[in-house]
């Protein structure tokens, strides 16, 4: 995985819709071919289209077909760029690099279940997760998805047979509360099966998803964010302190084992 | 026009072309699996800064954009110099193309003992000594502040190689201290110079004291530059804010010899590459065989 080439190009975007409020989903369509498989929790840098910027905007690739050579990406309008990006029409042009980071291959014979803890635009990498896991032999995922209230929440097209686990924090939409109180009840009441769960979301929910799990011994994983400027591991601006050293995240991760984290690190 | 020799010479070594990346913003490694990109044509590729001991540098927030620049508080994160020597130049130095180790101390002592391990080793061509540091000696004020404490380091590195000195300048500096500086580490045994390192600011999105790059600095690298070039006659390696051919052109015009590109490389990984065509293809499509006669017409604008 090491060797596989890393791709810089055009893309042309195949569609760009607002998917829920301030949350939109591009597809794009690279001039190139990906080189080999792209892995869930790998992501891109997009050339920052405002062209006072000097650092690239990292997305996770929350979809790919490698037969089709197309990606999506969901994104949260934040700022001057991401604000430009939702004025991108079909048929125009962006600038990219990727696959970047190092991805996520699961051995699904290891669990009975994955489960999917995405907050807000931290889903994005989880819908990925999700499709490759319903495809694999015998896996089984559960996705659950907390926003602030039903119109930030985005809709979702899962592979998996099981229901969506849906939180809002005014329950305006799904189980009132916060995603991580509703992952706590099935933890409570799955003490016993193979579980993994994967969690993307902001630092502070991560970090309680990745206290219950601790405390029941389930294996737990994040899919962190950082502010990057390249996404190749050419200034050390993402790196955290982990209990395995000093990590970059746009290289070393950004998919990193919850316990190797060091939580009071991170913004 | 069948030999285009875009090769200049920096204290003894020939870079084939003047073109290489700024220290601490490109990891070979990683770029070598970017496609389009090819090693092998770079000027030069000069390592992160390294420090005596590894270093894990700074908590985040480390980086931010400013006003159509990047601030960064890196902390000189690096994993040492024992490593560095073992593992990331021999890695480098596969591509045949001079690897400038850049060495970053804390103290005179750590300077020159650095200069003395990358001296018995094969595959460091140049030393970058970066004399933006602190030093813990003298109220953590950095080397490249004072004539005198910038000359000790010089001499200090000087004292312990034989290979080429490129001593890296600060431009956070009295006005007239700069050529002064420059000088004074010409007369202690710098072959060449590098400037400028990144201009310090503080209390910037949640950084409390950085370093500022990319293009809003250049035209203070600019004025740097041109000072440095009335003050000595060795070659100068120019850097800050170089995204454009006309940027490389702009500093020739001051008095570089050869250019570093660092924040540009950010956001678009390949622009080193670009540059380089670039250069090349001025040079064909304007009959120029050399980057003397590059030089020449450029002169005065255009």
């Amino acid at each position: 995985m090491e060797q596989e080439k890393i791709l810089v190009c055009q893309a042309e975007v195949l569609s760009n819709e607002q998917k829920a409020k301030g949350i939109w989903e591009i597809k794009l369509n690279p001039d190139d071919n990906f080189d080999g498989i792209v892995m869930p929790g790998q992501f891109v840098c997009l050339a920052p289209l405002d062209s006072k910027s000097v650092m690239a905007r990292p997305f996770s690739i929350a979809n790919i077909s490698i037969h089709l050579n197309n990606f999506t990406i969901l994104y949260r309008v934040v700022g001057e760029n991401t604000e430009l990006m939702t004025k991108l029409q079909a048929g125009e042009k962006v600038k990219f690099w990727g696959p970047l980071g190092q991805g996520f291959l699961l051995n699904s014979q290891t669990y009975n279940e994955v489960w999917l803890v995405g907050g807000g635009i931290g889903i994005a990498p989880l819908i990925y997760f999700e499709k490759v896991v319903s495809e694999l032999q015998g896996g089984v995922a559960r996705v659950f998805y907390g926003g602030k209230t039903l119109e930030e929440v985005i809709p979702l097209e899962l592979h998996t047979l099981e229901p969506l686990n849906l939180a809002t924090d005014n329950g305006t939409a799904g189980f009132k509360g916060l995603v991580t109180d509703l992952l706590g009840s099935f933890i409570k009441a799955a003490q016993g099966e193979k579980i993994l769960v994967v969690t993307c979301g902001p630092n502070v929910m991560m970090r309680k998803a990745a206290e219950l799990c601790q405390q029941v011994g389930i294996d737990c994983y994040v899919v962190l964010e950082a502010v990057m400027a390249c996404g190749l591991n050419n200034c050390k601006g993402c790196s955290i302190k982990t209990t395995s050293g000093m990590k970059s995240v746009c290289h070393d991760g950004p998919v990193f084992l919850a316990k190797e984290v060091i939580w009071d690190e991170l913004p | 026009m069948n030999c285009l020799d875009l090769s200049v010479n920096i204290a003894g070594i020939r870079l084939k072309n003047p073109i290489m990346n700024a220290s601490g913003c490109f990891d070979p490694e990683s770029m070598c699996r970017v496609q389009g990109m090819d090693l092998k044509r770079l000027g030069a590729i000069v390592t992160k800064g390294t420090t005596l001991e590894p270093r894990s540098g700074n908590p985040q927030p480390r980086i931010c954009e400013h006003q159509g620049g990047m601030i960064n508080w890196i902390g000189l994160e690096n994993p040492g110099i024992d490593e560095v020597l073992a593992a990331k130049v021999p890695f480098m130095a596969r591509f045949g193309v001079p690897v400038i180790l850049n060495i970053s101390g804390f103290t005179v002592e750590e300077f020159a003992n650095m200069a003395d391990q990358a001296n018995r080793i094969q595959g460091v061509d140049a030393l970058e000594v970066n004399i933006s540091c602190p030093n813990v000696h003298g109220g953590k004020i950095p080397f490249g502040c004072d004539p005198e404490i910038a000359a000790q380091v010089t001499a200090a590195v000087r004292a312990k190689t034989r290979m080429p000195v490129i001593v890296k300048l600060t431009p956070n500096v009295a006005e007239d201290l700069i050529g002064k500086i420059a000088r004074a580490v010409v007369d202690t045994g710098a072959d060449a110079i590098s400037l400028i390192n990144t201009i310090k600011v503080e209390n910037v999105g949640g950084i409390a004291v950085g370093g500022w790059s990319g293009p809003p600095i250049k035209p203070v690298a600019l004025r740097l530059i041109n000072q440095v070039a009335k003050a000595v006659s060795v070659p100068i390696i120019g850097m800050g804010g170089i995204s454009t051919l006309q940027d490389v052109f702009d500093f020739f015009n001051v008095g570089a010899t050869a250019v570093a590109v660092g924040t540009a490389n950010f956001k678009n990984p390949l622009v080193l590459m670009e540059l380089i065509d670039q250069l090349e293809n001025y040079c064909l499509e304007n009959g120029l065989e050399s980057l003397e006669r590059v030089k020449e017409k450029i002169k005065g604008g255009k």
